[in-house]
C-alpha cells in the first residue's frame, strides 16, 4: 500500500512541478494543449507503475482448457495449443513451456479463465485438489510402474512378538526382484518376487524396543530399486495379574506360577490340600484371603486360571461373582479340563471335549495360532476340544484336533484347554515353546487394558512437504496435545467427545515425540520425501481419480454460467498514451522554435 | 622415399623392442619383484640397439630403394635408378627415359608393400607380446589369491588388514612376539600394532618417536595401563604376556591412538582317534584273548605323552574286584611331533584275566601345553563259558527241547576233549573223531533246519521209493507227489516260529554250518568259536521263548466313604507363602537406546544426553570387544569417532555400530500381555451395559 501511495505522491509532485514550469514558460500559445499532454503523460506513467484493474462478469463457457502437469507425466500426452501449468519446479525445468504457479488455487482466478483442467501424471494430493472445486477436472491415470502396490505392517507391536510386513509388489522387469528387510544395517528377512504381481510377507522378531526404523529394500541384481523406511514402535509388555485356582497342588500350576513370577507378573495361587484346607501362594503381590472368592478379589486380577473341577465346585455366590466379573467387567478365564463329572456349566458349555480311547499319551507337535512353525513334541492327553461355530481354536495338533479354544463370554474371554503337562517343556529346557504357548493363551484371555490415550496417524505416508492429519483419543475430555513439546490446537470431533483431530505441519524428519497432556509419550514418524514413492503415487492417482469423477458429477448438476473476475487493463495502452503525449510535447517545442 | 622407408624400419624396431620389454617385464615381475620397470627399460634399449644394428636402416641406399620400386611398379620400366643419377652423366636415351619416368613417378599409387611389410610383422609381434604379458600378470594375481582364500597362513590375513592409523609422534614400531615354549615356534617381529599371538606369548613393544616425548603407555581394554620405559625419550620399550584377546591403545603424552586388536591363538587340545578296538568288544570263548589298540593322536603344536588307563573288573555280583593299571605305548614321545600313529596289543591272560572278566580302558593324551584329553571308556569282555555251559536255566525251564541244546553243548565238550587228547592219539584217530563231530554238528543243524522248513537231507529217500514201489500204491498220486517234490513252503513250518526267532535260528544254523566246516577240515580249534556262538544263540532263543508273569499287586481293603475326609483339621494351619521376584534388569538397555539415538541422528544433531548414552553403549561394546575383538573392535572405534566428531556422522560409522548392536543383543523373549482397547472414556463399556439391560 505504501508503494502505491509513494507512487501517487511522486506523480502529483511531478505534475505540480511540470505545470508550474509550463506556466512560467515564455511561449504560451498552446498552453492548454501542453498541460493536457503533460497530465496524460504523468498519469500514464503512474498507471504503468501501478496496474489498473476492474471487475467484470465472465461467462463460464468462455473459459478455456488448461493442462496441469504433475510428476510422472508423459510429454507426448500434452495437447497442443493449451495453456500448461505446473506446481512443481522440477517439471518446469524439464518442460519450460509449462508455467510455474505457487499453488493450485492460482488456477481458479487466472486469466484467461480456466474452466476445464486436465491433470496429467500421478495427480495431486487431496489438499491440493480441494481449491479446484469450481473447475471441471479430468484425469487420465498413468500405467502403474514397477514397485509396491500395497504394503502394510502394524505400527506397534509388543516386545517378543513377530513383526510381520505384508504387501504386494508389481515387477514389470524380466528379472526377479529381491525384497530385503533390514534392521540396524543387518538383513533380517528376504524374499524374491518373480516377474508379475505377487504378494509377500517378511517376518522378524525385533530385538530392540521403543521406536525403531527398519528398511525395506527392493534389489534387482546389484541395483537398489528402492529403499523405504518401515517405522514401528516396540512396546514393553504390561504384566498381567493372574489368579490360579486348583483342586490339588500340581506341577503344571507350580511351573506356571514360577514362570509368571520370574517375569515380574503378579500371581496368586490357591490349591486345595485337604477338606476346607488350601495352600495359598502369592508372588509379586500382597497377601489376600482367598478362602472365599468374591467380586472384590476377582477385581484385582486380569485372569483366572483354574481346573474345571475347582471352578465347578465353587459355591453359588462365588460362581455368580465370577460370572459377573467375566461377562460385565471383562475378566478372562482359562479353564483346564480334567476328568470331573459331566455337569454342564457355563464355562464348559461351548467346548465339547472328545476323548479318544488311546492307551498311551500321544506325543505331538503343536500348532499355535499365528505361528508358522510348530512347537517341539509334547505328551498330551488324547482329549480334544471340538470346534463350534462361535469358538476359535488357539492350539491344535497335526490332525487339527483342538487342544485349546476360546470364546467370548460377555465382555470377557474364556479359554478351554485340555493341555495339562506343558511343564514337560520346561523340564527339557524348552523355554521358548512354553513361553509361546502361555503367552498366546494368557494374552488372548486376559482382561483388556484401557489406555489413557491413543494415537492414529491418518495421512498414509506423512512427509515434510505435506501436512499430517492424525486423530488422538483420550480418556478425558480435555486435550493438551503437543508434538516435540510444541503445543498444538486440536479440533474436537462433534460426534465422539474423546476424539481430537490434529492438522500438523512438520519441519523435521524422523521420529517425532508426541504427548497427550502429561499422560505419556508416543511417537510419530515423518518420512523422507523419497520414501514409498510408488505407494504415494498410487494414493495420488486414486485421490485424483476419485476427485475427477466427483467433479464431473457435481458440475453437471450445478452449472454456474457466470463468474465475477478481476481483469487488469493491459499496460500497453498506457505506454502508447505516454509516448503520444511526450511526442506531442517534443514536436510542439521543435515547431515553436522554428517559427 | 628413402626417409620414409628408414622411418618404417625404425618404428618396426621400436615395436619389436617394446614387445620384448613387455615380456621381460612380466616375467621379471615374478623373478625380481620391485624391479619390473628397470628390467623392462633395459631390455627395451638392448633389443632396440640390436635390431637397429642388424637392419642398419640408415645404410639403406637410394639404389636399394630404386630396385624395390622397380620390382613393384612396372610403369617405372626397370629404370628408376636413372633419376638418381646426376643429369650430366646421362646419355640421350637415358635423358629421354628420365623425362618419361618423371611423369610416371608422379602417378605412382603409393609405396611398395615391402616398405610396410616389416612394420606389420613387428606390430603383430607387439600385439602378441601384449596379450601374453597381460595373461601372465592375470595368472599371477590369480595364483597369488589362491593361498589367501584357503586361509592357511594367518600372517597373510593380518597383512591384508587396512593400514593402521598411528599417532603422528610415532616414527616406527617393532613388535617382537615370542611364542611360548610349548609351541616350539621361533620369535617373530612385525611393524604393526595389531597382534595375533599364541596364548601365553610374550610381546615386547619397541616404539620410536620422532620427537622427544614425556610419557608413553599402553592401555589395554580401557583399564590396564602399562608404562613404556625409555633411556633417551625417543625409544620406548615394554613387554607383556598375552593370554586373553582384547584390544589396546597407545598413549603418547595423553593422546590416545586408534584401537588395535589383540587376537589370541588358543592351543587346541589333542585329538585322539581310535581305529580299533570298537567301543564294546566281546571275546568269545575260543578266540584269541588279546586286544589290539590302534590309535592316531594329533595336536596343533606337539604331543607330550599318550597313555592307556585300564581297569580290570574281576568276578561278578558282590564279589567284583577292580584293579587299575597304566599302559604306555612303545613309541617315544620325546620328539613332540604333531601326529603319532600308535599301536599296542594287550594280552589279557597276562593281566590274570579269566572268562567273565572285563577290561575298561581309555586313552589319555597330553600336549606340550600340558592340556589333557581323553577318550570315552572302551570295554573288552571275555565270554564266561562256565555260565554258558551250566544247565541252570535249562533245568528250571519247562521241557523246552532240551535235547537239542544238550547236543550242541555236547559237541563243544567233545571238541575240547579232542583238543586236549590231540597229542596222545594218532592222527587217523584224531581225524576220525573230528569227522564224527562234524557229522554230529550236521545232524544237529539239519534238525533245527526242519523248523525253518529247510530241505531234509537225512537221506531216507530209499525207503520212500520202496513204498512207492508197492503195488497197492500204484496210481496213488498223492504219494508220488509226496515223494518227488520239495516241500519248502510247508504252511505249518512257516508259522512254527515267530519271525524274530526264525531269523535268530537261521543265524544259529549259520554258525553251526561254519563249525561243521572247520570240523570237517580237521581244525577243531577253529571250530570252537563258532560252536560257542551257536550255543549262545540257542540259549538266547530258549530264554526268549519263556513267558514272564508279573507279581500280583497288593489289594488294599475297601475305603469307608463315610469316614473319608472326616478328620478334625481345625488345628492345622493353612500354608501361606509369599515371595517377591524382582525381574532381572535388562543388561542391554543402553544399547537399545543407543540404536534409537543413532537412528534419530540421521535427522538431527546429537544432544549432550544422547552422547552420554552413546558413551555408555561404547563401554558395553568395548566389553564385548575385549572378548571378541575381531567382531566388535571396529564398532568401538566407530562409536568413538561418532562421539569425537560434532558434525555429521558418517554413514559407514553408523552402520558399523548398528550392526554391532544388532549382533550383541539377545533375542527378545515373548511374554504374555493384555491387549488394549481404544481410549474412549468408557463409551464402549457403557454401550455394552446398555445393550445387556
Amino acid at each position: 500500500m505504501s508503494w502505491t501511495l509513494t507512487v501517487i505522491i511522486i506523480c502529483l509532485l511531478l505534475l505540480l512541478l511540470f505545470t508550474w514550469q509550463e506556466f512560467s514558460r515564455a511561449d504560451k500559445r498552446r498552453l492548454i494543449w501542453r498541460i493536457i499532454a503533460l497530465w496524460l503523460a504523468v498519469g500514464a506513467l503512474a498507471c504503468i507503475i501501478l496496474p489498473l484493474s476492474y471487475t467484470t462478469q465472465t461467462n463460464i463457457s468462455d473459459g478455456t482448457k488448461a493442462v496441469l502437469l504433475t510428476k510422472g507425466f508423459d510429454i507426448n500426452s500434452i495437447p497442443a495449443k493449451v495453456a500448461v501449468f505446473t506446481i512443481d519446479k522440477a517439471i518446469q525445468q524439464k518442460y519450460p513451456k509449462a508455467k510455474l504457479i505457487g499453488s493450485t488455487e492460482e488456477l481458479t482466478y487466472s486469466k484467461p479463465l480456466i474452466t476445464h483442467l486436465q491433470i496429467l501424471g500421478h495427480g495431486l494430493n487431496k489438499y491440493e485438489l480441494e481449491p479446484l472445486s469450481k473447475l471441471h477436472v479430468s484425469f487420465n491415470a498413468p500405467e502403474p510402474a514397477t514397485g509396491y502396490t500395497s504394503v502394510n505392517w502394524p505400527a506397534k507391536i509388543k516386545a517378543g512378538n513377530i513383526f510381520p510386513l505384508q504387501g504386494s509388489y508389481l515387477n514389470k522387469s524380466k528379472k526377479p526382484v529381491k525384497l530385503l528387510l533390514k534392521g540396524l544395517n543387518t538383513s533380517l528377512d528376504s524374499t524374491s518376487i518373480a516377474p508379475g504381481t505377487s504378494s509377500f510377507q517378511l517376518n522378524t522378531t525385533p530385538k530392540l524396543k521403543g521406536p525403531v526404523v527398519y528398511h525395506l529394500l527392493a534389489l534387482s541384481g546389484y541395483d537398489t530399486l528402492s529403499n523405504d523406511a518401515v517405522p514401528i514402535q516396540i512396546l514393553p509388555t504390561q504384566p498381567v495379574k493372574v489368579l490360579l485356582l486348583n483342586a490339588a497342588p500340581n506341577f503344571e500350576n507350580r511351573f506356571l506360577k514360577n514362570w509368571l513370577g520370574e517375569n515380574g507378573y503378579a500371581v496368586a495361587s490357591r490349591a486345595t490340600i485337604s477338606k476346607d484346607k488350601s495352600s495359598t501362594e502369592f508372588v509379586n503381590m500382597d497377601k489376600l484371603n482367598l478362602q472365599r472368592i468374591d467380586a472384590g478379589i476377582l477385581n484385582r486380577f486380569d485372569l483366572v486360571v483354574g481346573d474345571l473341577s475347582t471352578l465347578k465346585t465353587l459355591s453359588p455366590a462365588e460362581s455368580s461373582a465370577l460370572r459377573n466379573e467375566v461377562t460385565q467387567k471383562g475378566l478372562g478365564v482359562i479353564v483346564k479340563a480334567d476328568s470331573s463329572d459331566n455337569v454342564p456349566t457355563w464355562l464348559q458349555h461351548d467346548f465339547p471335549v472328545n476323548t479318544l480311547g488311546l492307551k498311551e499319551q500321544p506325543s505331538v507337535a503343536l500348532t499355535l495360532q499365528g505361528k508358522a512353525t510348530k512347537t517341539a513334541k509334547l505328551n498330551i492327553e488324547a482329549s480334544y476340544v471340538s470346534y463350534r461355530n462361535n469358538t476359535q481354536t488357539l492350539v491344535a495338533d497335526a490332525q487339527n484336533h483342538g487342544l485349546a479354544a476360546t470364546n467370548i463370554a460377555g465382555s470377557g474371554n474364556i479359554i478351554f484347554t485340555t493341555l495339562n503337562h506343558t511343564y514337560a517343556w520346561l523340564l527339557t529346557g524348552n523355554k521358548n515353546d512354553y513361553a509361546a504357548l502361555w503367552s498366546l493363551l494368557i494374552s488372548k484371555a486376559a482382561k483388556q487394558s484401557s489406555p489413557a490415550y491413543s494415537w492414529k496417524v491418518i495421512t498414509p505416508v506423512p512427509n515434510i512437504e505435506q501436512p499430517v492429519n492424525f486423530i488422538c483419543s483420550g480418556a478425558t475430555s480435555e486435550a493438551a496435545v503437543s508434538v516435540n513439546s510444541e503445543k498444538l490446537s486440536p479440533f474436537q470431533s462433534s460426534i465422539l467427545p474423546y476424539q481430537w483431530k490434529i492438522h500438523y505441519n512438520t519441519l523435521t524428519k524422523g521420529w517425532q515425540q508426541t504427548n497427550f497432556g502429561s499422560k505419556g509419550e508416543d511417537w510419530m514418524y515423518i518420512y523422507d520425501a523419497k520414501h514409498w514413492n510408488g505407494i504415494k503415487n498410487l494414493i495420488k492417482i486414486n485421490e485424483t481419480k476419485e476427485y475427477a469423477t466427483k467433479s464431473i458429477q457435481k458440475l453437471s448438476v450445478t452449472k454456474q454460467i457466470q463468474q465475477k473476475t478481476q481483469s487488469e487493463v493491459p499496460k500497453v495502452w498506457f505506454y502508447i498514451i505516454l509516448l503520444l503525449a511526450c511526442t506531442f510535447l517534443w514536436i510542439e517545442r521543435k515547431f515553436s522554435i522554428q517559427l | 622415399m628413402r626417409q620414409r622407408y628408414i622411418g618404417y624400419q625404425l618404428v618396426a624396431g621400436v615395436f619389436v623392442a617394446i614387445a620384448c620389454a613387455l615380456l621381460a617385464g612380466s616375467v621379471s615381475y615374478y623373478l625380481l619383484p620391485g624391479k619390473t620397470t628397470l628390467a623392462a627399460i633395459l631390455v627395451f634399449f638392448t633389443v632396440l640397439t640390436v635390431v637397429t644394428f642388424i637392419h642398419r636402416p640408415w645404410k639403406t641406399s637410394l639404389e636399394i630403394i630404386c630396385s624395390y620400386l622397380n620390382l613393384y611398379f612396372p610403369q617405372l620400366e626397370e629404370s628408376s635408378q636413372l633419376i638418381i643419377k646426376p643429369a650430366d652423366k646421362l646419355n640421350l636415351l637415358e635423358q629421354l627415359q628420365v623425362i618419361k619416368l618423371e611423369s610416371a613417378i608422379v602417378k605412382l599409387p603409393g609405396e611398395p608393400a615391402i616398405f610396410t611389410q616389416q612394420l606389420k610383422k613387428a606390430a603383430w609381434l607387439f600385439a602378441a607380446a601384449l596379450i601374453i604379458s597381460i595373461a601372465i600378470l592375470k595368472l599371477g594375481q590369480f595364483s597369488k589369491i589362491m593361498p589367501g582364500t584357503e586361509g592357511v597362513n594367518t600372517n597373510q590375513s593380518a597383512q591384508d588388514l587396512p593400514p593402521e592409523k598411528i599417532l603422528p609422534q610415532i616414527d616406527g614400531v617393532l613388535l617382537k612376539i615370542a611364542p611360548p615354549a610349548y609351541t616350539g615356534k621361533p620369535a617373530r617381529t612385525q611393524d604393526k600394532f595389531t597382534i595375533n599371538a599364541e596364548e601365553g606369548a610374550l610381546v615386547s613393544w619397541n616404539i620410536s618417536t620422532n620427537i622427544e616425548v614425556k610419557n608413553v603407555f599402553l592401555l589395554f581394554n580401557e583399564r590396564e595401563k602399562i608404562a613404556l620405559n625409555s633411556a633417551n625419550k625417543t625409544d620406548w620399550q615394554a613387554r607383556r604376556i598375552i593370554s586373553k584377546p582384547g584390544f589396546y591403545q597407545v598413549s603418547i603424552d595423553g593422546k590416545l591412538s586408534d584401537l588395535y586388536q589383540i587376537q589370541v591363538i588358543k592351543d587346541a587340545i589333542p585329538v585322539i582317534h581310535i581305529k580299533s578296538p570298537k567301543q564294546y568288544t566281546h571275546i568269545d570263548a575260543g578266540e584269541a584273548q588279546r586286544v589290539a589298540i590302534n590309535t592316531t593322536v594329533t595336536d596343533d603344536y606337539g604331543i607330550n605323552n599318550v597313555q592307556i588307563f585300564a581297569t580290570i573288573a574281576k568276578g561278578s555280583g558282590e564279589s567284583v574286584k577292580f584293579k587299575d593299571t597304566i599302559f604306555s605305548f612303545s613309541t617315544p614321545f620325546s620328539a613332540h611331533r604333531r601326529r603319532y600313529d600308535l599301536q599296542r596289543t594287550i594280552d589279557l591272560p597276562k593281566l590274570n584275566m579269566e572268562p567273565g572278566d572285563e577290561l575298561y580302558f581309555y586313552i589319555q593324551a597330553v600336549d606340550t601345553h600340558q592340556q589333557k584329553s581323553r577318550t570315552d571308556v572302551l570295554i573288552v569282555s571275555i565270554q564266561d563259558t562256565a555260565q554258558l555251559l551250566s544247565m541252570d536255566g535249562i533245568v528250571a525251564a519247562a521241557n523246552i527241547k532240551p535235547e537239542y541244546f544238550r547236543s550242541q553243548r555236547q559237541i563243544i565238550l567233545d571238541t575240547e576233549k579232542l583238543l586236549k587228547e590231540k597229542d596222545s592219539i594218532s592222527t587217523a584217530a584224531f581225524k576220525n573223531r573230528c569227522n564224527e563231530l562234524g557229522t554230529d554238528q550236521k545232524l544237529l543243524r539239519l534238525r533245527y533246519g526242519k523248523f525253518l522248513g529247510e530241505e531234509d537231507e537225512s537221506g531216507t529217500e530209499g525207503e520212500d521209493n520202496e513204498e512207492i514201489g508197492k503195488a497197492e500204491n500204484f496210481g496213488n498220486a498223492k504219494m508220488v507227489m509226496d515223494a518227488f517234490t520239495d516241500k519248502h513252503d510247508n504252511a505249518e513250518d512257516a508259522t512254527f516260529l515267530e519271525p524274530a526267532a526264525k531269523s535268530q535260528l537261521k543265524a544259529t544254523l549259520n554258525e553251526m554250518w561254519k563249525a561243521e566246516l572247520r570240523l570237517r577240515l580237521y581244525k577243531p580249534q577253529d571250530a570252537l568259536p563258532f560252536e560257542y556262538k551257536a550255543l549262545r544263540l540257542l540259549k538266547d532263543l530258549q530264554q526268549k521263548s519263556r513267558s514272564y508273569v508279573a507279581k500280583t499287586n497288593y489289594n488294599p481293603p475297601p475305603i469307608k466313604t463315610e469316614k473319608r475326609l472326616s478328620g478334625d483339621l481345625s488345628k492345622i494351619a493353612e500354608p501361606v507363602n509369599q515371595q517377591i521376584v524382582k525381574p532381572a534388569t535388562d543388561r542391554f538397555e543402553m544399547l537399545k537406546i543407543a540404536a534409537r539415538i543413532l537412528e534419530q541422528s540421521k535427522h538431527k544433531a546429537l544432544s549432550v544426553a544422547d552422547k552420554r548414552i552413546l558413551e555408555l553403549a561404547a563401554q558395553q561394546l568395548a566389553q564385548q570387544a575385549s572378548t571378541q575383538p575381531g567382531v566388535y573392535l571396529k564398532a568401538v572405534g566407530a562409536v568413538r569417532r561418532i562421539l569425537a566428531n560434532n558434525k555429521q556422522i558418517s554413514v559407514s560409522d553408523r552402520s558399523l555400530v548398528e550392526m554391532a548392536i544388532q549382533r550383541s543383543l539377545p533375542e527378545s523373549k515373548i511374554k504374555p500381555s493384555a491387549t488394549g482397547t481404544t481410549a474412549d472414556m468408557g463409551l464402549g463399556q457403557r454401550y455394552f451395559n446398555n445393550l445387556n439391560r
